[in-house]
């Protein structure tokens, strides 16, 4: 959002950035042996919907493609829409790398039929934390929820310090953004 | 299959065209007066006074007056959950730091966004909106609010009246300036005829700059509009929600309507009751139009 999309009062969303999301492969190790917090096998994507027939007839076909490639892929997929009317596309699997495929797969069909914009986050399950990947920022930031919407955040501050060498860690903490109530 | 250089929502060049040439009117309006005031040779010490005022009542007051003046009380994350919960995703999707929240304790269902700047922007929406609308539809008058802020209508608006203030100060302040103006020019002569028209050139610039000044503020509620159904990807929810804050505004009590009326040009809706105003003055588009521009955008996104 440049100077003259503010002076002419032009909204634009960026397209979501996808690339980076597979760098949680690697980091994967460092979560497991240095916070010693395994991957729970639970992860998601967040979207924001779109109200015309063509976004529609795209989640379909996600929802056809995922089940298919579910048969190579060890995982299971499904989706949820939540109270504020986003969709997650939660995907189950053991193994992490199989899971970020998926997400990956799921996110790149989003961005090949045009609404990349859609893309808020995804978020990967740890042991009473979330690693959230922001797809406006291509980062990650620790999101640690505990009851009555309070955040862990000297838990999320180590989290993160941990993680920096092996992971783009969001920078502002101001775009730590909470999702609250992830539905996994 | 749509092609992945044209984002769904398009593009609304004629909308940035209308603000350019409103800006550039303003902007060659403004020039004008500066001309006269130096023709007319305004001693500089006085119009740097002026402006010194006009500049620091604006810059440090305005927003600040609009929060207190309100009654408005900042909200928590944990007295209203479910609202910050709406502001931080589509803070997200905005890419700009999630904007404070505050309450205003009136029935009438209203919105408005102060704050120069995205990192220091304070939301505020009115008990009644709270209490009338459905969460889809408070998401797309946040969004409306938050495209302000994305914006920086505060600032730019700010701007655009900048000169205007300093014509309407000097219309106002007619017998004072003129007195000292005659001061600073000691007997030289033909003093009346300089301050008289430095008085009118002033009337003159006030009363065309509030015509500008309303347009543009149009301009930027259509595009506030736009941005909302953007960031949701639903311009029927921000519809829906205009029109029931159009309905209740019916309602509202002229109590109510007077204490919000000062505050107009910050508010999704205006507080007037329908057809007390021509369009041309007013600081939003008439509920009619800003409708059927959601419409339109609907239609564009079902190609």
């Amino acid at each position: 959002m440049g100077f003259f999309d503010a002076l002419f009062g032009r909204t634009r969303v960026p397209v979501g950035k996808t690339d980076q999301l597979f760098a949680i492969a690697t980091a994967a190790l460092d979560i497991e042996t240095k916070l010693s917090s395994p991957f729970s096998g639970h992860a998601g994507l967040i979207l924001r919907t779109v109200d015309n027939a063509d976004y529609e007839r795209i989640e379909r076909d996600m929802h056809d493609i995922l089940a298919l490639s579910g048969r190579d892929m060890p995982v299971t997929t499904r989706s949820h829409g939540d109270a504020l009317g986003f969709v997650w596309i939660l995907v189950d699997g053991q193994q992490i790398d199989d899971v970020i495929n998926a997400l990956h797969l799921s996110a790149d069909m989003v961005k090949e039929a045009g609404y990349g914009d859609s893309l808020l986050a995804a978020l990967f399950g740890f042991e009473g934390w979330y690693l959230v990947y922001s797809y406006r920022r291509a980062t990650f930031y620790p999101f640690a929820p505990q009851p009555s919407h309070q955040r862990n955040s000297s838990r999320e501050f180590r989290i993160a310090a941990t993680l920096r060498p092996s992971l783009p860690i969001e920078k502002d903490p101001e775009r730590w953004y909470p999702l609250w109530d992830p539905p996994f | 299959m749509k092609s992945s250089s044209r984002a769904w929502y398009g593009n609304d060049v004629g909308l940035s065209i209308r603000m350019l040439i409103t800006m550039l009117l303003l902007a060659a309006l403004y020039l004008g007066f500066v001309a006269v005031l130096w023709v007319a040779r305004v001693p500089i010490a006085l119009l740097v006074l002026v402006i010194l005022v006009v500049a620091f009542s604006q810059y440090f007051l305005s927003d600040q007056i609009v929060l207190w003046s309100t009654g408005s009380r900042v909200l928590s994350p944990s007295q209203a959950p479910e609202l910050h919960q709406i502001v931080d995703r589509l803070a997200q999707i905005a890419d700009i730091p999630a904007p404070k929240l505050a309450m205003m304790p009136t029935r009438m269902p209203n919105a408005f966004a102060t704050g120069k700047n995205p990192k220091t922007a304070v939301i505020t929406v009115t008990r009644g909106l709270l209490d009338r609308l459905d969460p889809q539809e408070l998401e797309a008058v946040l969004a409306h609010e938050m495209t302000h802020i994305k914006n920086r209508d505060v600032a730019v608006i700010g701007l655009a009246s900048f000169f205007a203030m300093v014509a309407s100060f000097i219309v106002q302040q007619f017998f004072f300036l003129g007195f000292t103006m005659e001061q600073g020019r000691g007997r030289r002569g033909n003093g009346a005829g300089a301050v008289m028209l430095v008085w009118l050139a002033s009337l003159v610039v006030w009363a065309i700059s509030y015509v500008l000044i309303r347009t543009l503020s149009r301009y930027r509620e259509y595009a506030a509009d736009r941005g909302s159904a953007i960031l949701t990807g639903h311009p029927g929810h921000l519809a829906s929600a205009l029109q029931k804050i159009n309905q209740s505004m019916m309602r509202t009590s002229m109590r109510d309507m007077r204490q919000a009326e000062a505050f107009n040009a910050f508010f999704i809706f205006p507080a007037i009751r329908k057809d007390s105003m021509m369009e041309v003055f007013a600081t939003h588009p008439s509920l009619e139009h800003r409708i059927s521009y959601l419409e339109k955008l609907q239609e564009k996104m079902e190609k």
